[in-house]
């Protein structure tokens, strides 16, 4: 016992010197090992942005995250990623799948079917401006462009992947690390890596171009049906602006906002949609039906129109808004507003009133809004081809 | 006089110098008449004939008979000016977007006030016409939302008040939206409403202090035209020159200070 007890002191204090060791609180203080250094020491270089004078003007600069600025690296890496099926579970569907350039990155499909042959419910949206916004999809489920970019990878109607099993993917290529360490430095390829590099891309598509453009800045004529339709959009005539914009000071053409545009009837203070939108994410009842105002710049290539694609064209659109909106407690006040009283009290559908040639004329004024050199920028086309 | 006694007294001549010394360094600046500045506060509230406004809520009537609620109210401030007993005035050239319901937005800060005694507080609501520009106000999202048509004079509202009203001869909607216009001979009218405020009040170095903006949304449709949601207000008035000059009027007893 004698000797065994200097042996157990020993082995003791062995121990405590192993548990203090865990415990050390110097260890907290290490400096990272040096697989993972900081962001800070990548050499990136930033991406140039070229922002007409009247855009510039009105919206200022572009704003991006304090953590994922744009650089060529990481826009370069997501363009890739976008375009690159490797994302999906059977490596046959990528983002530019259903958004096509050529549709200023919207499908022109009413709803696109998965991997799985699964159809999604809602119509993809154009991709075009995005930095200058919050909030994404129809129903703000994605408060920013990250995490908006982590979703459709792993949707069972969509690309139907994994996150561990992609990534994956991406660390087995024999092009992506290298990519990787060119934008986010000698860090560990992850999903939120991933989602960083295709919010650049995303963040990096923008659209200043087209007529519209050119007249404010005096470049340009319009056509007197395009300076009747103006007319139309810009008064409470057809009251566009208040939601999509005005080519003036806000030529980003949508509010960004999430209002129920009076799609579907329904009684005072009913709120059973069958889509229920915002009102999903929010858990909000009067926030039912209400969805994301979308962009009108390219509206013309970028049909099937609203949430679900119900209108094929622009005409279809017009007469919407001229006869059939529909009342609902929560529908725009700036909707409302054109829909007649009944004898209850509450409000007939109707809508702003227009004449076949005032509805040409606003078709005509939205057309105004295409930017052609957008949709063939190289820029934004597929790099593997 | 000894060694030691000459040595306390040096070092009680030093140990003086040494106080006074520390004295300048921190010196208080005189009260109300400091070189410092100060910061001052805009609480901005809205209440209807002295009832606090609730958003959705049919609780109010205005002096046409017309019972509403509000369901928007957003408007824009600028050019925030100080104003001495002497005639100089201390001001700010800057423009703020607020909403009733964003309490964050209610809130303004007006730093580095000149210390002293004030008696005037002057702003613009809405904006003048060198500011009712693109280009003149923050490009915020908030301020592109606000954004008047392009058919239409001047760039931005100065106010969106919407909501729904009952009688006395019909019901519906209303959209009070305020901006700029032109009379039938193309004349422009900015239609923006100076306030200008009585107001004693002290700006101290170092402190800050507050005062309370209040709207009264019943004096836009009170004084001195009564305004009517049902004919006044429809279908929309943002073209309607004889209604934006209307408002604009009514606006000048729109704002007071509380204490």
């Amino acid at each position: 016992m004698r000797k065994i007890g200097p042996i157990l002191l020993l082995f003791a204090g062995v121990v405590v010197l192993m548990n203090c060791e865990k415990d050390d609180p110097l260890r907290d203080s290490e400096p990272k090992p040096p697989s993972q250094p900081d962001d800070s020491t990548v050499e990136t270089t930033p991406y140039e942005l070229d922002l007409p004078p009247h855009i510039q003007r009105s919206l200022g600069d572009m704003p991006v995250p304090d953590d994922n600025p744009l650089t060529k690296e990481g826009v370069k890496l997501g363009r890739m990623l976008f375009y690159d099926p490797i994302l999906s579970r059977d490596s046959s569907m990528s983002c530019a799948t259903c958004h096509k350039q050529e549709n200023a990155f919207a499908s022109n499909e009413k709803f696109n079917m998965g991997i799985t042959g699964a159809t999604g419910f809602r119509n993809a949206m154009a991709l075009m401006n995005l930095a200058w916004g919050d909030g994404f999809n129809w129903d703000n489920s994605a408060p920013t462009l990250e995490e908006q970019a982590l979703e459709p990878v792993v949707n069972p109607a969509e690309m139907h992947e994994s996150w561990p099993h992609a990534v994956k993917k991406l660390k087995r290529s024999d092009f992506y690390p290298e990519h990787f360490d060119n934008a986010f430095g000698d860090q560990e390829i992850t999903r939120h890596l991933t989602a960083k590099a295709i919010a650049q891309f995303v963040r990096s598509l923008t659209s200043f171009n087209a007529k519209i453009d050119r007249f404010v800045q005096g470049q340009a004529s319009l056509t007197p049906s395009e300076r009747r339709g103006r007319a139309l959009f810009n008064t409470e005539e057809g009251d566009c602006f208040h939601c999509h914009g005005s080519a003036n000071a806000n030529p980003l053409f949508t509010s960004n906002e999430f209002l129920n545009n009076g799609l579907d009837s329904m009684g005072p203070d009913q709120y059973n949609f069958n889509d229920r939108g915002l009102g999903a994410v929010t858990g909000v009842k009067s926030d039912r039906g209400k969805f994301k105002t979308p962009t009108l710049r390219n509206i013309e290539l970028t049909a099937p129109y609203m949430h679900d694609g119900r209108f094929e064209t622009l005409k279809a659109v017009m007469d919407f808004y001229s006869d059939s909106l529909q009342p609902a407690s929560n529908v725009d006040g700036d909707i409302l507003k054109h829909l007649p009283r009944s004898q209850n009290g509450y409000y007939n559908s109707g809508g702003m009133d227009l004449t076949e040639q005032e509805k040409q004329d606003l078709v005509n004024y939205l057309e105004t809004f295409t930017d052609t050199s957008f949709v063939n920028d190289p820029r934004y086309s597929d790099p593997f081809e | 006089m000894t060694y030691f006694n000459r040595f306390w007294l040096v070092f009680m001549i030093g140990l003086a110098g040494l106080a006074s010394c520390n004295n300048d360094d921190n010196a208080s600046p005189d009260n109300g008449n400091g070189s410092g500045t100060g910061t001052v506060t805009l609480q901005f509230a809205h209440h209807v004939d002295g009832k606090p406004l609730l958003m959705d809520s049919l609780l109010y009537q205005n002096q046409a008979g017309n019972k509403y609620e509000v369901t928007l109210l957003e408007y824009i401030v600028s050019r925030f000016q100080l104003g001495k007993a002497d005639g100089s005035s201390t001001a700010f050239d800057t423009a703020v977007y607020l909403n009733a319901e964003q309490p964050n937005s209610l809130t303004i800060t007006l730093s580095e006030v000149p210390a002293g005694s004030y008696n005037r507080f002057r702003f613009n609501h809405g904006l003048d016409s060198a500011m009712n520009q693109v280009g003149e106000v923050p490009t915020t999202q908030d301020f592109r939302n606000m954004a008047w048509g392009d058919q239409l004079p001047g760039d931005y509202h100065h106010m969106r008040m919407e909501g729904n009203f009952e009688g006395p001869d019909t019901s519906g909607v209303f959209t009070t939206h305020c901006g700029a216009s032109e009379d039938a001979q193309g004349n422009y009218s900015n239609n923006h409403v100076a306030v200008s405020l009585s107001h004693d009040f002290t700006v101290d170095e170092n402190t800050n202090t507050n005062i309370r903006v209040r709207m009264n949304l019943n004096e836009w449709y009170a004084n001195p035209n009564e305004y009517d949601f049902g004919s006044l207000d429809q279908p929309g008035i943002m073209g309607n020159h004889s209604r934006q000059v209307m408002l604009s009027q009514n606006g000048h007893n729109v704002y007071s200070l509380a204490q």
